[in-house]
C-alpha cells in the first residue's frame, strides 16, 4: 500500500472525505499493479479510472466553491486543471508508447494527492462549512446530503 | 549534483532552530512584503496564518527535494507550471530567497557562512526549477 488514509487526511466533509478514499484507494491499486508486474495494459486501465474519477471529484469541488463563492476558487481551480492537464499529457504519451507508468509517476501521484489535500483543500473545508455545507452526510444523493 | 549528507545536517539543524525560534515565519513576511510596493499589492488582503501555512509548505517540499524524496522533483516541477499561470518575475523568487535567509539569519543563533551557502544552495535547488514555469519537468519519467 503506497498511501495509508488517516484522520490527517480528513477534511471534515464525509462526501469529500469518501470521494478522497477513492481516488487513495486508485492510487493504491496502481502500486499493486505495477509491483505484482501486471503490465502497462492493466496500469494504463487503472490510470484510465482514476483520471475519470479525479475529474468528477473536481467537478463536485469546484460547484461547491461556486454555490458557496469560495474566495479561493480561482487558485484551487488552476491546481485542478494544471493536474487534468499533465495527466491527458501522460495518458497521450502512454497511449503512443512514449512513455510508460513508473514508482517516480506513482510517487508524484502520492505526492499530489496528499499534498493537495493537506495544504489546498483543507483550506476551504472551514470556509464551506461555515459557509453551510453539512459535513456528515445522510443516505441519499450527495446534493442532497449536503444541505441543511 | 546531489547534496551531501553533511550539508543536508546543516540545513536540517539550522531549520530546526529558526523554526524553534517562534519568530521565523513573521520576520520572513515583514520583510518580504516591506520589500516592494508589488509584493504588499499581492499579500496585502491575504491571511497570515495561510501564507504561514504556504511557507512552512514550501519549505517542507524544498526538504523533500533535497532529500530526493521520489516523486518530488515531478511535483515541484507541476507546481511550478501551476504558478506560471499567474505570470510571476523571476526576480520576485530571488528576493524571496533572500529574505529567506535575511529570516534564517536573524533567528538561528548559530548562523554562519557555510550555514548560508548551504541554504542558498537548497533553497536555489527549488528556485531553480520553479523559475523554468511551463519548461519544468514533465510527469512521465521511466
Amino acid at each position: 500500500m503506497l498511501i495509508e488514509w488517516s484522520d490527517e487526511l480528513s477534511v471534515g466533509i464525509q462526501e469529500i472525505d469518501e470521494q478522497h478514499k477513492v481516488l487513495v484507494g486508485l492510487v493504491n491499486e496502481m502500486h499493486d499493479a505495477i509491483h505484482a508486474r501486471h503490465g502497462s495494459e492493466v496500469s494504463s486501465e487503472i490510470l484510465a479510472r482514476l483520471a475519470d474519477y479525479t475529474r468528477i471529484h473536481f467537478a463536485v469541488e469546484e460547484s461547491l466553491f461556486r454555490i458557496f463563492d469560495y474566495p479561493g476558487y480561482e487558485e484551487h481551480k488552476a491546481q485542478h486543471d494544471e493536474l487534468i492537464k499533465e495527466i491527458l499529457d501522460l495518458q497521450k504519451k502512454i497511449a503512443t508508447g512514449h512513455t510508460n507508468i513508473s514508482f517516480q509517476l506513482l510517487h508524484f501521484l502520492k505526492m499530489w494527492l496528499t499534498q493537495h489535500i493537506l495544504d489546498s483543500d483543507k483550506e476551504y473545508s472551514p470556509y464551506l462549512l461555515k459557509a453551510g455545507l453539512r459535513a456528515k452526510s445522510a443516505q441519499s444523493g450527495w446534493f442532497k446530503k449536503l444541505w441543511h | 549534483m546531489p547534496i551531501s549528507e553533511q550539508d543536508l545536517t546543516v540545513f536540517h539543524d539550522s531549520l530546526d532552530r529558526a523554526s524553534n525560534s517562534g519568530r521565523f515565519m513573521d520576520v520572513f513576511y515583514d520583510g518580504f512584503i516591506a520589500s516592494s510596493i508589488d509584493v504588499e499589492k499581492i499579500f496585502k488582503d491575504t491571511d497570515m496564518d495561510r501564507l504561514k501555512r504556504k511557507l512552512k509548505s514550501s519549505l517542507h517540499m524544498m526538504t523533500m527535494l533535497v532529500d530526493d524524496v521520489p516523486g518530488t522533483e515531478m511535483y515541484v516541477g507541476h507546481l511550478a507550471r501551476v504558478h506560471d499561470r499567474y505570470h510571476i518575475p523571476p526576480e520576485m523568487f530571488s528576493v524571496w530567497m533572500d529574505l529567506l535567509i535575511e529570516a534564517v539569519r536573524d533567528c538561528d543563533t548559530e548562523f554562519d557562512d557555510k550555514t548560508e551557502a548551504v541554504w542558498r544552495d537548497v533553497i536555489g535547488r527549488g528556485i531553480s526549477i520553479m523559475t523554468q514555469g511551463s519548461d519544468a519537468k514533465v510527469i512521465d519519467a521511466i
